[in-house]
């Protein structure tokens, strides 16, 4: 068994508790229009080119032997900056693990955070790992667009969850993410009647998921939830087409980047769920 | 901050407006080469102090800026090279990078040190003992010079109305300070005379701890208010700016003003207290680059100490700089520091460990470059090596050489007489000798340059050349020579794809520790021409750039021509895995044997402080640092500047973390547009 990776960052600031390592899984099922990871949407490893510090040499288009170059059409060993990389490197659990592990003096004050691209459609896999982190708190990122079994599954081994809920409406949710929301909503009921806490996150885009019909519909969502609820309303950045262009691709989002954005709590305060607007 | 107008004064520089040149009309009292130089010294002093005019800014608290400028030399051109033809000149001559034992002065007060030098001076006389008459008859004259001076501010401040002042100049510098704010201006100027008198990179010490008495007295007895006390601080702080442009130093800003906060006391147990959190948050509300922060923690610190220093962290000024008492007391005993002297410690000008008052150590004398050590080896030994092992052993053999040629060069050491100075060094006056002769401990320093490139570039042989055959002894000999040209797969293994110090990668890691352990063991039981020891040192002070550049490009894919990293750090090119790697590998070496001083030098963007969150996490990490026996540790919030300079200079800056909402990232891979954005979003947030 083997799990892909696109990046492994160490003292991931905003994915939990304490001193965290936070590892990307590749892969998801959502293709939301202001994704921040566009490399870790596609399941296949795919070239990554750092193009705002290439300076277009050409030593990469140099053909080479190198058995894995041959996949990308270019050269990964040649590049005079290291410009030029592959997202998407395979794992066992136990190579994972071991990766982890060495760290595990920090991890004790802190944890492991999955992350992606969506974690939990690699749930098996990161089950294992995680059975080899004995005492490592972990946590996940989940977009929660699973299957309601791997979902359970993965609440049955994870110390944290956080999860996103973007749209509540299906179809503003279809439009924006290209999946409905149907097993999004269904997992977080779940959570709401089965875990003791969780934290559910807003990315608020403007003038998509910021509207107050939005935001009030989710408040509703959750009023009567027996697990205790900390919403995040995590503002929409500009960076946030920063790396297509180094996979090929034009970020062109269909709403307005610089329009203010909504940050109102109030659908959350007033009805007494812990919320912070970043 | 309590007083904007004086502060607008000092970062507008109105005080320049005081300033005159050194009167150079009767120089020859102090050239004159029939005259002792201690003797001039004092001459020189006192003719400074003679024409400088007593000036008080508005609401000034701590008195005293110099107005005079220029210090002519005190040596003709022929006779300062005769000198240099006949000694070991360290630096620029002058007594540098130590700490004075301000504490017993301002206790005891300046016409009891009078007292105790005349007193001296009979028994040298009777005793016909010349050295010892010139030299107190020097410290007289001197101690005389500041006392005159600080009679004529006393005099100033009451023709104007200063009362506070006033009062404040009737006690000190006469007699031993009795309050906090006696204790300030007493440290003022005797600070202010050693710089004056001509010595440079003169230190602070620990001040929290000499000063804290004072303060709590205060505040126990109800003199003063805990706003008081942080105003008269503020003004205290300040102190060190008004004259630092006219500092020697190798740059401006590098002028050695160290402040020593926390660590533990003579009996071994923490002493941080609540004058060393009102320094750390005087400095965080100042943010001028003096005096430079320094804090002393371990393992048994608790983790509000961290906290505090965090908070203060995240001005971007590179403060405070950390050391570890758990590591450099038992560092420096094993160097020969007596226990109660080596919980003492403080900093020199930048990081090497010394102690106030008793230390006339030279911490920074010379420097090792290790890749200097392994280029030398590499090019004479590589070709007839038949194993890694033999390959180490000659170089071994060749960094063994290297710091004999070191310490060879150091003979017939000459410095320049510090008479002043020498009152405030312990025994001195009683041994009627100037510093510049030595003291109870006479240990000389030397730097450690360019460790992970040597660790990195040792890694390519063993993995390569004598592991797995795929790079051959003729390929890296001709990259190292010819600048890797043609090499371009080469270049891109070594530089890119080969472990470094600082991936957590136990081959390198252990190899660095080696090299660490050599440079130690070479020095252990040499003794230097005054009888102290030799110091290896994880320090690089500006020897990363001029070391780098002498020599060709090596293993590690270094280019030639690209600097080391400062001090103790990665490569500048090598991306490391996260901060957690780096602390792994960087307190993985016998860091205990090489305790000249150096630290660990790790970049964090701003927006990483922005939360509590933040500032928690790297105050967590700080602490895991230390626990796991770090020994020193420098952390930078990197500004505006940094970044502009960050995306010009892109190969400088590998490893700066900005953050992102959703995602970490290193500055320099980000698009330029993003770049751009960011480094405008931070002028807004400042």
């Amino acid at each position: 068994m083997t799990g892909r990776v696109f990046d492994i960052k160490e003292f991931g600031l905003h994915d939990g508790f304490g001193l965290r390592t936070t590892v990307f899984m590749k892969g998801c099922p959502l293709s939301c229009a202001w994704c921040h990871n566009p490399e870790g949407i596609g399941f296949s490893p795919e070239l990554f080119r750092n193009l705002s510090q290439c300076r277009d040499c050409g030593l990469c288009r140099i053909p080479c032997d190198h058995p894995d170059c041959q996949p990308f059409g270019t050269c990964l060993h040649v590049c005079p900056g290291n410009f030029v990389k592959v997202a998407g490197t395979d794992y066992t659990p136990e190579a994972l693990a071991r990766k982890l592990l060495a760290q595990r003096e920090f991890l004790e004050f802190g944890g492991v955070t999955f992350s992606g691209g969506e974690p939990l459609m690699q749930e098996p896999f990161l089950r294992e790992v995680a059975k080899l982190l004995p005492g490592i708190s972990t946590a996940v990122e989940t977009c929660g667009y699973v299957a309601p079994e791997v979902f359970q599954s993965a609440c049955g081994w994870l110390h944290d969850i956080f999860i996103d809920l973007k749209l509540f409406s299906p179809e503003e949710h279809l439009r924006w993410t290209g999946r409905p929301n149907d097993l999004i909503l269904e997992n977080i009921a779940w959570l709401m009647e089965n875990r003791e806490k969780f934290t559910l996150r807003i990315p608020l885009i403007p003038g998509v998921t910021d509207r107050d019909e939005n935001l009030l519909a989710i408040a509703g969502f959750l009023k009567n939830s027996k697990a205790k609820i900390r919403v995040e309303l995590i503002p929409y950045n500009v960076m946030t087409g920063a790396k297509y262009r180094s996979v090929g691709r034009a970020y062109v989002p269909a709403f307005d980047e610089k329009q203010p954005l909504n940050k109102n709590t109030l659908p959350f305060a007033s009805l007494g769920i812990p919320v912070t607007a970043f | 901050m309590y007083n904007t107008e004086l502060y607008e004064i000092l970062l507008a520089k109105k005080h320049h407006a005081y300033r005159k040149p050194f009167d150079k009309a009767n120089e020859s009292a102090f050239t004159d080469p029939k005259v002792p130089a201690e003797k001039r010294m004092a001459i020189r002093l006192a003719q400074l102090f003679a024409q400088e005019t007593p000036v008080f800014l508005p609401g000034q608290k701590i008195a005293f800026i110099r107005t005079v400028t220029g210090l002519p030399g005190i040596y003709t051109d022929a006779e300062w090279a005769e000198i240099t033809a006949r000694h070991f000149i360290h630096e620029l001559g002058y007594l540098s990078n130590m700490c004075a034992d301000y504490a017993a002065t301002i206790s005891l007060g300046l016409d009891a040190r009078l007292e105790e030098a005349k007193t001296r001076l009979e028994i040298a006389k009777a005793e016909n003992d010349a050295e010892g008459i010139s030299f107190l008859e020097s410290a007289i004259c001197s101690m005389g010079t500041v006392l005159t001076l600080a009679d004529r501010y006393l005099a100033a401040a009451e023709e104007v109305g200063l009362t506070d002042i006033a009062a404040t100049l009737r006690v000190v510098p006469h007699k031993g300070a009795t309050t906090f704010r006696e204790c300030l201006q007493f440290f003022r100027i005797l600070h202010y005379s050693l710089w004056a008198e001509g010595e440079y990179h003169n230190t602070i010490g620990r001040f929290d701890q000499f000063a804290y008495p004072y303060l709590k007295a205060d505040l126990d007895e109800g003199r003063i208010t805990k706003t008081e006390a942080e105003e008269l601080l503020e003004d205290f702080f300040l102190s060190f700016n008004w004259d630092s442009d006219q500092y020697i130093g190798v740059q401006l800003g590098d002028n050695g003003q160290s402040m020593m906060l926390g660590g533990v006391n003579e009996d071994g147990e923490d002493s941080y207290n609540l004058l060393s959190g009102m320094c750390l948050q005087t400095c965080y509300e100042l943010k001028l680059i003096d005096p430079k922060i320094n804090l002393r923690v371990s393992s048994k610190s608790p983790f509000n100490q961290y906290l505090e220093a965090t908070h203060l962290t995240k001005a971007g000024l590179g403060f405070p700089q950390y050391s570890n008492d758990d590591v450099v007391i038992p560092g420096l005993m094993r160097l020969g520091y007596s226990e109660k002297d080596a919980r003492n410690y403080t900093v020199a000008a930048c990081w090497e460990f010394i102690i106030p008052g008793v230390a006339a150590d030279i911490p920074n004398i010379g420097a090792l470059s290790y890749p200097k050590v392994f280029q030398k080896a590499a090019y004479e030994h590589l070709m007839e090596s038949a194993s890694f092992e033999d390959f180490l052993e000659k170089l071994r053999l060749t960094l063994f050489a290297e710091t004999k040629a070191i310490r060879d060069t150091v003979k017939d050491l000459y410095i320049v007489p510090a008479p002043f100075y020498s009152v405030l060094m312990d025994g001195c006056v009683a041994r009627a000798r100037d510093i510049g002769k030595g003291s109870r401990y006479n240990n000389f320093g030397i730097h450690g340059t360019g460790l992970a490139t040597a660790a990195d570039s040792l890694e390519v042989l063993r993995r390569y050349v004598f592991g797995d055959g795929s790079v051959s002894k003729e390929e890296i000999l001709d990259a190292m020579q010819n600048d890797f040209a043609g090499q371009d797969t080469l270049l891109h293994k070594c530089r890119f794809e080969t472990p470094k110090m600082g991936d957590h990668d136990e081959h390198v890691d252990n190899l660095a520790a080696t090299l660490m352990n050599w440079f130690a063991d070479s020095l252990e039981g040499e003794k230097n021409e005054r009888g102290g020891v030799w110091r290896a040192g994880t320090g690089s002070a500006m020897f990363y750039l001029r070391h780098a550049e002498e020599l060709d490009a090596s293993p590690d894919g270094r280019r030639k021509g690209e600097a080391f990293g400062t001090n103790y750090s990665p490569s500048l090119y090598a991306k490391s895995k996260g901060p957690f790697s780096v602390i792994q590998s960087f307190t993985h070496g016998p860091v205990n044997r090489v305790i000249n001083g150096g630290p660990l030098t790790m970049e964090f963007h701003s927006t990483v402080f922005r939360t509590d969150e933040g500032i928690e996490q790297v105050a967590k990490l700080v602490k895991l640092f230390i626990d796991k026996g770090g020994h020193q540790l420098q952390l930078n919030s990197v500004n505006r500047e940094r970044l502009l300079d960050a995306q010009e200079h892109p190969e400088n800056y590998r490893n700066l973390i900005v953050r992102i909402w959703g995602w970490s990232a290193y500055f320099v891979e980000l698009d330029k547009a993003y770049q751009d954005h960011l480094i405008a979003r931070q002028e807004f947030e400042q």
